[in-house]
């Protein structure tokens, strides 16, 4: 799912966003009642291994 | 105060020590049949007995090096704790001298087998290459299905921890080895994290392996807070020798 506002179910909706993290992305979902009162927030980091520090590569060398 | 992502130091080198055994010897683990010892396949050229059987993750001697228990057997040479010096997806080779074709059959669990865990952090954390092992120390709060205080050996139902992480027995992506955490979720939990460390829950002292950073503290409201790893392959893996 992409950035952006979602309705759900009749008045209550759910947002998403997200945003570059020192080790991946971020992407964080909230949920909205009926009143636009915030009632959730999910957050999933997501690891990027091209962040990641790296062990190995050179003959020999772990 | 910060929390800088590295695989710590102190991994690297317990890693040429032999310290941390990332084989999975969960999933399927049954035995069939077991060959009479014979042989010269073990150490020094000692003999060694087969069972035959189902180990799923056992593929590429992908066993081998762990200490395996059978229990339940039979025959009571059969049973003990030894060596696996060889193992398929149908085959354990292990350092018994004295196992025998005949009894009924037992089962076998992997003695030498680690369990990694996580732990989240809040920005007042210092955390990084230097980090040697788990702390409590300004680590988040217990909170939904998240707790803290770390978990370690002795726990009689590690491996389903809510802290720890589910693994797979490495495996050889093109020429690098590669290891592969499964994403690892709490649910109705209120967590505001900075960072997490990976560590291994199996050895006494709970030794660091990862430091990840999130640069930002990000929160969790009566949701779901995850960390998702990427895949088991060569460029990939959060873990891997190339």
């Amino acid at each position: 799912m992409k950035d952006g506002i979602y309705e759900l179910k009749g008045t209550e909706r759910m947002e998403q966003l997200s945003a570059p993290v020192d080790c991946g992305e971020a992407r964080i979902t909230r949920y909205f009642d009926e009143r636009n009162v915030m009632v959730r927030q999910d957050v999933e980091i997501i690891v990027d291994p091209e962040k990641l520090p790296k062990m190995g590569g050179v003959a020999g060398e772990v | 105060m910060a929390i800088s992502q590295a695989i710590c130091n102190s991994f690297k080198v317990q890693l040429l020590q032999g310290m941390h055994n990332f084989t999975v010897l969960t999933s399927t683990n049954t035995v069939s049949s077991v060959a009479a010892a014979g042989g010269a396949l073990g150490p020094n050229g000692t003999a060694c007995t087969v069972y035959t059987g189902t180990f799923s993750n056992g593929g590429s001697n992908a066993y081998a090096g762990l200490t395996l228990t059978f229990s339940g057997f039979g025959t009571a040479a059969n049973n003990g704790t030894y060596l696996c010096v060889a193992s398929t997806t149908t085959t354990v080779t292990v350092t018994n001298p004295n196992g025998a074709n005949s009894g009924g059959m037992g089962t076998v669990y992997a003695s030498g087998q680690n369990i990694f865990a996580i732990a989240l952090y809040t920005s007042s954390a210092t955390l990084g290459a230097s980090t040697t092992a788990y702390t409590a120390t300004n680590e988040v709060g217990s909170s939904g299905t998240y707790v803290t205080g770390g978990i370690g050996p002795g726990g009689a139902s590690l491996a389903s921890n809510a802290m720890a992480l589910v693994s797979t027995t490495p495996i050889l992506s093109t020429s690098t080895a590669c290891c592969l955490f499964n994403t690892i979720s709490w649910t109705s939990a209120t967590i505001s994290a900075a960072g997490a460390l990976i560590y291994n829950a199996s050895l006494g002292g709970q030794p660091a392996v990862i430091v990840l950073s999130f640069g930002a503290t990000y929160s969790s409201t009566n949701g779901t807070f995850s960390i998702t790893f990427p895949g088991q392959s060569a460029g990939n893996a959060i873990i891997q020798l190339a």
